[in-house]
């Protein structure tokens, strides 16, 4: 039995909403999907590590690093439960510091930073997750400064990255090598969607039981349509809604993993 | 024992002038400082992967679907050894039908002209294009000059291009490849081929040559100056020396 639920993931991974409209804040972990998934199958330790925004690429990349992190402070593989949400492909991290810089240093740091909107990442990371439906930005009016990442990164990004031939293949890769490194090492692991399903690839064999409906639906496409009026206005979901999905990841776990 | 040598990286890793300045044909391979090692090690199949300007994620995502292409094949992948030359960190891969796009008659004329050597092979087999500051692609139409750097590098640079931005991913992509080629238990050696990566990421497996230090381009403007040709690349001769400080290596550290 596994004694860790480690989950990586975006928002819905995260949780955001579940408490109230709006609310992004840490305390939402504890009512999204991986928590309720976690109590059901009788784990103590839930450790989320999902960031509101975060790339398919972060994902990846600190799923394996936390892992490995696991390894070297003494857990066994069996201890360790990975439930992995993949997010869209329209998503990219950016220098925040670039971003910033483009306005005065010092309403950065005293009124932007405080924004309920600012990327939490830049903290930690010095970056900023962007996607076609984060529309941050800032105005300074005293020098009549405006930076939105709706004009100076998504059409760029839309333009020339975002579409399935830049990014699908490169989401395969991550995909295949994350579960085929997880396998090997022996931890159990799952794969879900949290936005949309992965369709049209040619690679990934969507038949693996640890590929939890990759090819056909999503966690939001889920409760889109068993629990439309539970929506928030941030498009993401109450906790009873969250209890549901991590119902029906409890049941396709015991009859397959 | 290896049956198979793979390699895969960038237009060092695929030999890029070797034969002559301004080469870039698919016999460059046979010269390239893999083509060496594969020889040393006795492989009955040499497999070079490698696209001129190639991204390290191009290098990483390529490696992965290729080799689980050959296990489903039947290939034992402990009989493979994979050689990976990992490039500079300010490239970008990009739609290529959105750029030509910008161009009055590129598309119907990519269509039309496929066999047309100068249109790069990552479009033609992928539909995109590899972009970097010091290459990309470049048409003059109707008097008037269509470049990807105009397009491409101002947001790249702004943006994209930082280590604090792709340090961090390249350092992943790092671990995530040994890990891989360690879960299929493939035999494998890491080089540079143009960055160094910072000392503050640790990358200390021996399957990791010099990450540190060291890349093929530092090693060969160093050691042979004169043999750099027109388009910053090398001759056979830096590849082949590179090559024997490659083999002493993985004898060195029992690699094969």
């Amino acid at each position: 039995m596994s004694k860790i639920l480690y989950a990586n993931g975006d928002s819905f991974v995260f949780g955001m909403e579940c408490i109230d409209h709006y609310d992004k804040t840490p305390a939402n972990k504890e009512f999204a999907f991986p928590k309720q998934l976690a109590d059901l199958m009788n784990i103590d330790t839930h450790i989320n590590a999902a960031y509101n925004g975060a790339t398919n690429e972060f994902i990846f990349r600190n799923t394996l690093l936390d892992i490995l992190n696991f390894e070297k402070q003494g857990y066994a593989p069996e201890d360790v439960f990975v439930l992995v949400g993949i997010t869209s492909l329209h998503r990219i991290e950016v220098d925040a510091n670039r971003f910033f810089e483009q306005i005065p240093k010092d309403f950065v740091n005293k009124k932007v930073i405080n924004d309920p909107m600012f990327p939490v990442e830049y903290h930690k990371y010095g970056t900023m997750f962007v996607n076609p439906g984060f529309g941050f930005g800032v105005n300074h009016y005293e020098t009549n400064t405006v930076v939105n990442v709706d004009q100076l990164i998504n059409p760029w990004c839309s333009n020339y990255i975002w579409t399935e031939k830049v990014q699908m293949l490169s989401q395969e890769a991550r995909i295949l090598s994350l579960h085929e490194i997880l396998k090997a090492k022996g931890y159990r692991h799952l794969f879900v969607n949290t936005v949309c399903s992965l369709e049209r690839t040619k690679n990934i064999d969507m038949s693996n039981k640890n590929f939890y409906k990759l090819e056909t639906d999503s966690f939001y496409h889920w409760a889109k349509i068993n629990h439309p009026t539970a929506q928030r206005k941030f498009n993401h979901f109450d906790t009873a809604t969250h209890k549901a999905y991590a119902e029906d990841l409890h049941q396709y776990i015991l009859k397959t993993l | 024992m290896t049956k198979l040598f793979y390699t895969n990286g960038d237009s060092f890793v695929f030999g890029m002038e070797c034969i002559a300045p301004t080469n870039k044909s698919e016999e460059n391979k046979i010269y390239a400082f893999p083509k060496y090692v594969s020889n040393h090690l006795g492989a009955e199949t040499y497999v070079n992967n490698a696209y001129l300007g190639a991204t390290n994620d191009f290098i990483y995502k390529q490696t992965i679907i290729d080799l689980l292409e050959l296990e489903k094949a039947g290939q034992d992948l402990s009989e493979v050894f994979v050689l990976i030359g990992w490039t500079s960190l300010n490239r970008i891969e990009i739609d290529g039908d959105r750029w030509y796009s910008l161009v009055p008659g590129a598309i119907e004329y990519l269509e039309n002209n496929k066999n047309n050597p100068e249109i790069p092979a990552e479009y033609l087999d992928f539909g995109t294009l590899f972009v970097n500051p010091s290459s990309g692609q470049q048409i003059d139409s109707n008097d008037k000059i269509y470049n990807t750097a105009d397009e491409v590098l101002p947001f790249t640079v702004q943006y994209l291009w930082t280590d604090i931005v792709q340090q961090p991913q390249q350092y992943a992509r790092i671990i995530a490849l040994h890990e891989f080629l360690k879960a299929k238990k493939c035999k494998h050696l890491f080089v540079n081929t143009v960055d160094v990566m910072h000392d503050t990421f640790e990358l200390t497996a021996t399957n990791f040559y010099n990450l540190h230090l060291d890349s093929f381009a530092k090693y060969a403007v160093s050691n042979y100056p004169e043999e750099q040709q027109e388009m910053y690349h090398f001759s056979k001769i830096p590849h082949e020396a590179y090559a024997k400080i490659i083999i002493d290596y993985i004898e060195q550290e029992k690699l094969s």
